[in-house]
């Protein structure tokens, strides 16, 4: 209930007097509930002044017009011949698509190389180096073992060596000897003749 | 039987006993080895044999004389300084050997002659024998090669060519050669 002397949509429309609005403008001044009805007037004309103006109709619709008529799409939905036929049709629609647009090859991504190649190398290495110095370990005892048959092989053609040696050297001490006893008795055989 | 058989039989053995052959002494024997010594070296005066063996005589009673001697077929003058042939020169070396065994043989048949002539204690019908070793160094390729030939016949049958009593091809088959 307002107590302004003069109703506030009035003054609120600007459709008081001058003396009249004046007065009511003192009022709101001193009463608050009357100032705050002002304040929702107000307010509530500036929302209405943000709603865009539509236009009334101009003309009654019937509900023979065509306005009114079901779309394409329910009546197909609602006959099931137009629905099976449509259904048809969206199916060799899409076979033919999928003739024709042929899905795109599977195309592998391009693999991270770099990545591959620092696993691939750290496996090798990992795999390698007990191999290196496995293999190591194994061509040294071959070449110690090579070695050893070398040096013996040495040794023992060494030893023939030089049991040939002396075997030679004794036969021609035995040369020498029989030549010795040969001159020997020869110069004994000239010094016995007369 | 004839009478004058008999006694004819008696004086022709009284005269075989009263016979005196000259023993086969030491000194004998001696002689012919020095003989053999100056032989055999001078048996092929361009290419002379070794002689690496004064020669050794030994008398077997009823069985005869026997000689040895040792030589190289090839003058070898070895050395310990100097290295033994190989390969070629030791395949040349076995082939002069082989090439000079013939000759020494027929100079061994004339010195088996020689002695049948000179040893005149030696009965003729013993044997005088000459054994030849031939000296090879192990380096050597031995094939074929003998390391000792020996040489043996009855003195009367070395007598008879002496004598010209039989040829050399019946002598051939009277010597008895051993190669071993």
């Amino acid at each position: 209930m307002s107590c302004s002397p003069y109703d506030l949509k009035d003054f609120f429309f600007g459709e008081l007097e001058a003396g009249q609005g004046r007065q009511v403008e003192e009022h709101l001044e001193g009463c608050p509930e009357c100032r705050e009805e002002f304040e929702r007037l107000r307010l509530t004309r500036v929302a209405l002044d943000s709603l865009r103006e539509e236009e009334p109709p101009r003309r009654i619709a019937f509900v023979s017009d065509t306005v009114f008529e079901p779309r394409w799409w329910r009546a197909l939905w609602q006959s099931g011949p137009r629905l099976g036929f449509a259904s048809a049709a969206m199916l060799a629609a899409a076979i033919l698509v999928h003739a024709w647009v042929r899905p795109a090859p599977n195309v592998a991504l391009a693999p991270d190389t770099a990545a591959i190649e620092a696993r691939v190398g750290a496996e090798v290495a990992r795999r390698i180096a007990p191999a290196v110095q496995a293999a190591v370990a194994e061509s040294e005892a071959r070449q110690a073992n090579n070695t050893k048959e070398l040096v013996s092989a040495a040794q023992r053609r060494f030893e023939l060596q030089r049991d040939a040696d002396r075997v030679a050297f004794a036969e021609t001490l035995t040369y020498f000897q029989k030549k010795l006893n040969v001159l020997q008795l020869a110069s004994a055989d000239l010094g016995a003749r007369p | 039987m004839r009478p004058w058989i008999l006694p004819l039989a008696l004086a022709a053995a009284l005269l075989a006993a009263g016979e005196e052959r000259p023993a086969v002494t030491r000194a004998v024997l001696a002689g012919f080895e020095r003989k053999l010594d100056r032989t055999i070296p001078t048996l092929d005066v361009n290419d002379p044999y070794e002689l690496l063996g004064t020669a050794r005589g030994i008398y077997l009673p009823g069985y005869g004389v026997v000689f040895t001697t040792e030589i190289s077929l090839v003058f070898s003058n070895y050395s310990p300084f100097n290295l033994p042939p190989a390969g070629p020169g030791l395949e040349k070396l076995r082939e002069k050997k082989m090439a000079r065994l013939p000759q020494l043989k027929r100079s061994m048949r004339a010195l088996l002659v020689m002695a049948a002539a000179s040893l005149d204690a030696v009965p003729p019908n013993e044997q005088i024998v000459l054994g030849i070793s031939l000296y090879n160094r192990s380096f050597e390729n031995r094939e074929g090669l003998p390391s000792q030939i020996v040489m043996q016949a009855p003195r009367q049958t070395l007598l008879d060519l002496k004598l010209e009593r039989i040829d050399s091809p019946k002598l051939e088959q009277a010597i008895r050669v051993q190669e071993l």
